[in-house]
C-alpha cells in the first residue's frame, strides 16, 4: 500500500474506528468445553466439578 | 466346558451373591477410580469430542437469514419465564462482562396485578430491543452505533465511543451501560458472533425453560404493532424507538398490572459537567446578546465604556463552559469526533454551533481591543469605519451562533421524549437562564468597567435599566420553576408527579436552596433597579450579590433538571 493510501486509511481509522483494544475485549472465539463462542480472554483451560451450596439441594456444578 | 470354567473362576451368580470385600479405604479408592456413565459423557463433552448439542437450541434459532424488510429479534415466552436469571448470569459470564462494575446487559423484572382472589405475577426478561429507530444510534455524536442492514442487530463500536453517555439518556429502556473503567458504554449485541456460527446467544442457550428465542420479524409488522401500544405493560411506549422484541403469552395479563418497582421514586445522576456547560454557555450567549441589544441602544445608554470588558468576560466564561464539557466525556482525547453525527445528532450540531460561536466570540472581543493588540504586534489597523462594520457583523454572528447553540442544547433533551425535558419546559428554562445571567453579568461588567475607567456615571443608567428587566425575568423564571409543584395534586403517579415528589422529598434541600438564592438574587436586582441614587460602591456590591445568587440559583436549577428526572424504563424488580 502506498504511503498516501496508508495515511488516508490511518486518518479514516482515527475518525471512525471500528477495531481496537476495547473491541478486542469482547471479540469471541471458540471456547471449547461445550461453551461455544466466548471472548478470547475468558477461554477456560480446564474444568472441575463442585457442589453448589446455595440451598440444600446440592446440585452438581461443572466449573470452567 | 462350563464346569471347567467354573472350576477356575467363580460364576457370575456366585460373584453377585458373594461380593469381594475390601478394607474400607481400598473400597473407596476403587470406587473413585471408576467413572459413572454421566461422568464419562461429561468428560467427552468437555474435551469437545462431542459436537455441541444443537437439538437443545435448534428450535430457538431461525432457520433462515432475514430477507428484505425483515430482521432478527428476541422473542420472550412469558409463560415459560420463571425469573430464575440464568439468562442474566449467562450473558454476564459468556460475554466476559465486568464483575467489579456489576455490568449487566440483560435484566429480569416483575409485573404484578390481578385481584386478592386471583393475584398475578409475571417475570419479564429484557435486554436490548434492537429497535427499528434506535435512539442510541440517532443521538450518538460520533457514529459509534451501527444497525446491520440484514440482521437488524444494533451494534456498538467500542473503540469509536467517546463516553459522552448521551445514549444512556436517549434510550427509553436503560440498555447502554456506562463503564467508568473504560470510559465507554457497552451493550447487548444479540451475541452476533455466536449467531454467525449458528450458535445461540448466551441468554437463549442458558434459559432452562427455553423462554428466550431468536425470531425473524417483519419490520412493517413491528411498526404496525407499535400503533397498538401493546409492547409490554409498564414499559415505555413502543412508538418512541419501535422495539422489535416480542413478548408472547397465551394468558391475558390483568389490565391493572404494574411493574414491581412502580412506586419507587428515585433521583437520577447529577451530570455536573453538563450542568456547568449548560449554565455557562447560556450565560455567555446571554451576555453577548445583551451586549448587542445595548449596542443598538448605545446612543441612549452610552454604555460604550463597558463593552470591551463585557465581551472579554462573556468570552472567558463561554470558553470555561466548553472546557467543562470535556469532563463529561469518558475519553475526551477523541472529542474531535463529536461532529461526525451531524446528520442525526443534536449533540454534534451543538458542538459545531458552539465551536463557531467560540471562534466568532474571540474575534469579536479582540476587535474591542484592536488598538492595544495592533500596537503590541506592530501592525497597522484598517480604517475605523471598516472595523466597526466588521465588528457589527461579528456581533450578529456571535449572537446568532450562540442562539443556535442554545436551541441545539434544548433539542438534545427534548428528543428524549421525557416530559420533564419537554420542548416548552426546556426552552423556557434555557432561554431565561441566558437572559438572566447574561444581563446580570453585563451589569457587573459595566460597573467594573465604569469603576476602572472612573466613569461610573456613564454606565449607571444602563445598569439600572438592565436591572429592571432582570427583576421581571428572574421572577418569571422562579414562577416557572415552581410550577412543578402543581403536579403534586395529580392522583396518577406519572412522570411529572414523580419529579414533583423528588423535588419536595429527596431533593428538597437543593430545591429550597434554589428558590432561596433565586429570590435573593431577584431582590438584589430589584434594589439595583430602584437604586438610581445609590453610591457606586453600594451599586457594585448589589450587582455582585445579585450575580452570585442568581448564578447559584441557576446552577441548582440545572442540577435539579438532571436529578429530578424520573427515568422511564422496563419493569424492574422489588428491592432497593
Amino acid at each position: 500500500m502506498k504511503a498516501g493510501e496508508k495515511l488516508a486509511q490511518a486518518a479514516r481509522e482515527l475518525l471512525h474506528q471500528k477495531r481496537g483494544p476495547l473491541t478486542a475485549e469482547l471479540v469471541r472465539a471458540p471456547g471449547g468445553f461445550g461453551l461455544g463462542q466466548i471472548p478470547v480472554e475468558k477461554k477456560p483451560d480446564a474444568t472441575t466439578t463442585a457442589v453448589c451450596g446455595f440451598c440444600s439441594t446440592g446440585c452438581g456444578l461443572e466449573l470452567h | 466346558m462350563v464346569s471347567q470354567a467354573s472350576a477356575v473362576l467363580p460364576s457370575r451368580e456366585k460373584q453377585r451373591r458373594e461380593p469381594v470385600r475390601l478394607p474400607l479405604v481400598q473400597h473407596y479408592l476403587k470406587e473413585q477410580q471408576k467413572l459413572t456413565a454421566v461422568e464419562r459423557f461429561s468428560q467427552r463433552h468437555a474435551a469437545d469430542a462431542l459436537a455441541p448439542d444443537t437439538r437443545y437450541y435448534r428450535d430457538l434459532l431461525p432457520l433462515e437469514r432475514p430477507g428484505p424488510g425483515e430482521q432478527l429479534s428476541f422473542q420472550v415466552d412469558l409463560d415459560a419465564c420463571t425469573g430464575c436469571k440464568a439468562c442474566v448470569t449467562a450473558c454476564h459470564r459468556l460475554n466476559g462482562l465486568d464483575d467489579d462494575e456489576g455490568e449487566t446487559w440483560r435484566s429480569v423484572g416483575l409485573l404484578h396485578g390481578g385481584t386478592p382472589e386471583a393475584p398475578v405475577q409475571q417475570t419479564v426478561t429484557t435486554a436490548c430491543h434492537h429497535c427499528l429507530d434506535p435512539a442510541c444510534m440517532k443521538g450518538c455524536p460520533v457514529g459509534a452505533y451501527e444497525k446491520d442492514p440484514v440482521t437488524g442487530i444494533v451494534k456498538h463500536l467500542d473503540d469509536q465511543c467517546i463516553g459522552c453517555q448521551y445514549c444512556t439518556l436517549t434510550c427509553p429502556y436503560e440498555v447502554p451501560q456506562y463503564s467508568k473503567k473504560r470510559g465507554i458504554v457497552r451493550k447487548c449485541d444479540m451475541c452476533s458472533d455466536r449467531l454467525a456460527e449458528g450458535e445461540p446467544p448466551a441468554c437463549v442457550q442458558a434459559c432452562p425453560n427455553e423462554a428466550i428465542s431468536i425470531r425473524v420479524v417483519s419490520r412493517a409488522r413491528v411498526l404496525e404493532d407499535a400503533q397498538g401500544e401493546a409492547f409490554l405493560p409498564g414499559a415505555p411506549s413502543p412508538n418512541i424507538t419501535v422495539p422489535t422484541t416480542t413478548y408472547k403469552t397465551q394468558r391475558a395479563l390483568p389490565r391493572n398490572v404494574i411493574p414491581a418497582d412502580f412506586h419507587r421514586v428515585r433521583s437520577s445522576h447529577q451530570h455536573l459537567p453538563l450542568v456547568l456547560l449548560l449554565v455557562l454557555t447560556q450565560l455567555s450567549v446571554g451576555a453577548f446578546v445583551t451586549d448587542l441589544v445595548l449596542g443598538g441602544f448605545e446612543a441612549q445608554h452610552a454604555a460604550g465604556v463597558g463593552r470591551p470588558y463585557q465581551s472579554v468576560v462573556a468570552l472567558l466564561l463561554g470558553l470555561l463552559a466548553l472546557g467543562a464539557s470535556v469532563f463529561h466525556l469518558g475519553r475526551p482525547r477523541y472529542a474531535f469526533r463529536a461532529v461526525l453525527g451531524i446528520r442525526t445528532s443534536w449533540m454534534s450540531r451543538e458542538a459545531l454551533a458552539f465551536g463557531l460561536f467560540a471562534q466568532a466570540a474571540v474575534a469579536y472581543a479582540a476587535l474591542f481591543w484592536a488598538e492595544p493588540i495592533a500596537a503590541t504586534l506592530g501592525i497597522t489597523l484598517p480604517p475605523d469605519e471598516l472595523l466597526l462594520r466588521v465588528r457589527g457583523a461579528l456581533g450578529i454572528t456571535v449572537a446568532a451562533t450562540g442562539a443556535i447553540g442554545v436551541i441545539c442544547s434544548v433539542m438534545i433533551y427534548q428528543v428524549t421524549s421525557r416530559r420533564w425535558w419537554s420542548a416548552g419546559r426546556t426552552t423556557s428554562r434555557f432561554v431565561l437562564t441566558a437572559a438572566i445571567l447574561g444581563i446580570a453579568t453585563t451589569s457587573l461588567s459595566l460597573l467594573a468597567a465604569g469603576g476602572l475607567e472612573h466613569n461610573l456615571r456613564s454606565v449607571r443608567g444602563s445598569v439600572v435599566w438592565l436591572s429592571s428587566h432582570l427583576t421581571v425575568l428572574a421572577l418569571v423564571k422562579l414562577g416557572l420553576d415552581l410550577e412543578i409543584l402543581l403536579h403534586l395534586r395529580e392522583r396518577g403517579l406519572g412522570e411529572l408527579k414523580r419529579t414533583a415528589l423528588l423535588v419536595v422529598g429527596e431533593l428538597r434541600a437543593p430545591a429550597a436552596l434554589r428558590v432561596g438564592l433565586g429570590a435573593l438574587g431577584t431582590l438584589f436586582a430589584f434594589a439595583m433597579a430602584r437604586g438610581a441614587s445609590l453610591a457606586g460602591a453600594e451599586l457594585a456590591l448589589l450587582a455582585v450579590l445579585s450575580w452570585a445568587c442568581l448564578l447559584g440559583g441557576e446552577v441548582l436549577e440545572r442540577t435539579l433538571f438532571f436529578r429530578a428526572l424520573s427515568v422511564p424504563k422496563m419493569p424492574g424488580a422489588i428491592g432497593p
